[in-house]
């Protein structure tokens, strides 16, 4: 571990449901480099804690809630595969914050737009 | 073995597709939905692929993105904990448009339009999917293969060897260390829309003389290894929130042209012409080195940086070797580029000599799309002939007496030039036509050269151009700029530049030989074996695909004639 700095920001990431899922699948080494670099995992925390204050608590459970998670994780185990250390960084600090993103009504409204070759096949 | 291979999710969104190696068909999504620099989800360019290749989705064995959205992701993150304090905002709003765009999931998106395994789905680097653009489709058994662009994932530049089948990475420099943000940085100061204006800034440079060179240099250090770093101070590449230039730029350069201003002389020229200058010593900086790290004389470029046809045309004659450019070198090549990779680095499929011979890969429409055309635009009176010959022979005569003539005939163009199949075309004998194509048929600005297309043996009469090595020598595909022989300049004024040169086109009878027999039918009239040649659309839009899109720009631009497919159309008959 390098300074309180990059300690706070660890913290962040292990607090995560994920983290120990994320560790599995081989993100160990990926977290150790962002610690390694305590400047930026200083400012990952403060990132985060920037986002976070952005967002209101999410409801527990819910069709959109539930919809945002599975998207979120996969994003993280296609970060954890690509050896995206910063991203997989991000992605455990801010699963709030990802989420509630994906669930605001106009991001929702452009995600679901249909694409004119679906449209043209069927 | 079919693959498709696709680009899309920022800007010049295409699709191309292979089978056995051998490139069936390329094209981009912007020329089929009419929306300029179309990134989205490439759909009708593969509905596109998949009908001229005769294919349904399940019969493709390979699915290849030209690009790993996660390590782009990775960037995002990394680029807004590199400021102080964080950029919260520009995360914020980047998450929000790729949650909307659908970014973070590009291969589920593609599995779930097509309905075919996830596991069919496969992405390469951005990089290493322009590399294999311009090595796959060149001629060259080994060569060195330099790619430079705004940014892929994290890199700006590659330097690989590429030998048969393989390409092997040796370096990169990574963002923000971009030559291609750097121009474009000076496209967006010289009041020009970045991504779009570069070709703009090339073109004002002729105008000036390159006094702020010794200012400009110091911003892009030159490494003895062959790297290059941009000076932060000057930009804002990251996270641009307005320009892509700081304050200190102004400082240094006085404030930025305004949009649209008609300034294009003196200081802004000047200004133009040294970030010219400086582009182009920093490309020859990172290929000389390239070229001695691999010992390969000959080079591929692709990459945005690789459409600089003023800098490819100097650095031709500085190689020993010979010089191979993707003719769709920018982010729109790099669907090709990323089918390529797979099919040979990581398939090992065999290559084909053929590779690349032509840029003709696109949709090619028939007589059924003519006629509709012409009923749906209620089109009076149009002329039909009894072999191609008569057509062209009568496009010739009115090339000949003045008429700016669009055309639209064949399988179109792969990458940003025309090059005969959708171009509008000029006598480029009649001094005033490079104003009246600029003004009243393009609506763009007066100041903006147009190309010489020319039959490829009597090129040398007219321009100082390296020999062609072969059909896929830059010359054929208009990548790079030769100077207008001082004897001739008269001859051909409305497509020699300010400064005396021209982007030419060099026309061969076998891979594009209805344009090369119009060339011959405009000499045997006029004596001159030139044609001015320019890209089929409008300002702001895409070149033309369509019969109705030809048809369509015919009626809102001041085209005298209209040649699609084998009907012609006169307009002075219309009135």
């Amino acid at each position: 571990m390098g300074n309180s700095g990059a300690g706070s920001a660890a913290a962040l990431w292990r607090a995560a449901d994920a983290y120990d899922e994320a560790i599995d699948l081989g993100a160990g080494p990926l977290l150790a480099a962002v610690e390694s670099d305590a400047l930026l995992a200083e400012r990952l925390r403060t990132l985060s804690r920037q986002l976070a204050e952005r967002v209101p608590l999410l409801p527990a459970s819910g069709p959109g809630v539930e919809a945002a998670d599975g998207a979120w994780r996969k994003l993280l185990h296609d970060a954890i595969a690509a050896r995206a250390p910063w991203a997989t960084a991000f992605l455990l600090c801010n699963h709030r914050w990802f989420v509630h993103q994906w669930t605001v009504p106009e991001t929702a409204a452009n995600a679901a737009r249909v694409s004119p070759f679906v449209y043209q096949m069927q | 073995m079919n693959i498709l291979g696709l680009a899309f999710g920022f800007h010049d969104a295409s699709a191309a597709l292979l089978r056995d190696g051998a490139i069936i068909c390329a094209a981009a999504e912007e020329r089929f939905t009419r929306r300029k620099h179309d990134a989205a989800l490439p759909a009708r360019a593969i509905a596109f692929c998949l009908a001229e290749g005769g294919l349904t989705p399940s019969d493709l064995d390979a699915v290849v993105l030209h690009e790993h959205a996660s390590v782009k992701f990775d960037r995002v993150v990394h680029a807004a904990l590199r400021q102080d304090p964080p950029a919260a905002a520009y995360v914020e709003r980047t998450v929000a448009a790729w949650i909307a765009q659908g970014k973070f999931d590009p291969a589920g998106r593609v599995a779930a339009m097509l309905r075919i395994p996830a596991d069919r789905i496969h992405a390469v680097e951005h990089h290493a999917a322009h590399a294999a653009s311009a090595f796959f489709a060149s001629p060259f058994h080994q060569a060195t293969v330099v790619t430079m662009d705004g940014v892929g994932e994290y890199e700006a530049i590659t330097v690989s060897a590429g030998r048969e089948g393989r390409l092997e990475k040796l370096d990169a420099v990574e963002v923000p260390h971009s030559l291609g943000l750097f121009y474009s940085a000076f496209t967006a100061f010289l009041g020009f829309e970045v991504n779009e204006g570069e070709y703009k800034v090339m073109g004002m440079a002729a105008f000036g003389q390159p006094r702020f060179a010794n200012r400009i240099r110091p911003l892009l250090r030159l490494d003895s290894d062959g790297r290059l770093m941009v000076d932060e101070r000057y930009f804002e590449f990251l996270t641009p929130e307005d320009t892509p230039f700081t304050p200190a730029l102004v400082d240094l350069l006085g404030p930025p042209r305004v949009p649209e201003s008609d300034v294009i002389h003196g200081h802004y020229a000047d200004v133009a012409a040294s970030v010219q200058l400086v582009v182009e010593e920093a490309i020859f900086h990172v290929v000389e080195h390239a070229v001695r790290r691999t010992g390969i004389d000959d080079v591929c470029l692709a990459g945005g940086v690789a459409l600089n046809s003023l800098a490819n045309g100097k650095l031709q004659s500085r190689l020993r070797g010979r010089l191979y450019v993707q003719p769709a070198a920018g982010d729109g090549g790099a669907s090709l580029g990323a089918a390529l990779y797979h099919a040979h680095v990581v398939c090992g499929v065999p290559r084909l000599p053929e590779t690349g011979a032509t840029a003709l890969l696109g949709k090619a429409y028939d007589a059924i799309d003519v006629e509709d055309a012409l009923r749906r635009g209620s089109v009076p009176r149009v002329h039909r002939f009894g072999s191609e010959d008569d057509l062209l022979t009568a496009v010739a005569q009115h090339l000949a007496d003045g008429a700016i003539v669009g055309l639209c005939r064949g399988r179109f163009e792969w990458g940003p030039r025309a090059l005969g199949a959708r171009s509008i075309l000029a006598n480029p004998a009649l001094p005033d036509m490079q104003r009246i194509v600029n003004e009243k048929i393009k609506f763009r600005e007066p100041f903006r050269p147009f190309a010489p297309a020319v039959l490829d043996h009597r090129a040398n009469e007219y321009f100082d151009t390296p020999a062609p090595y072969g059909l896929h020598s830059p010359e054929y595909f208009m990548l790079s700029v030769a100077t207008v022989k001082a004897s001739h300049r008269h001859d051909i004024p409305a497509v020699t530049h300010v400064d005396g040169t021209a982007r030419v086109q060099l026309v061969n009878r076998a891979t594009n030989p209805a344009f090369h027999r119009l060339l011959e039918l405009f000499e045997a009239i006029t004596g001159v074996p030139i044609l001015l040649n320019t890209s089929f659309n409008l300002r702001g839009e895409p070149v033309v695909a369509s019969p109705w899109d030809a048809l369509w720009t015919f009626g809102w631009s001041g085209l005298d004639v209209l040649v699609i497919g084998d009907v012609l159309v006169d307009k002075s008959e219309l009135r």
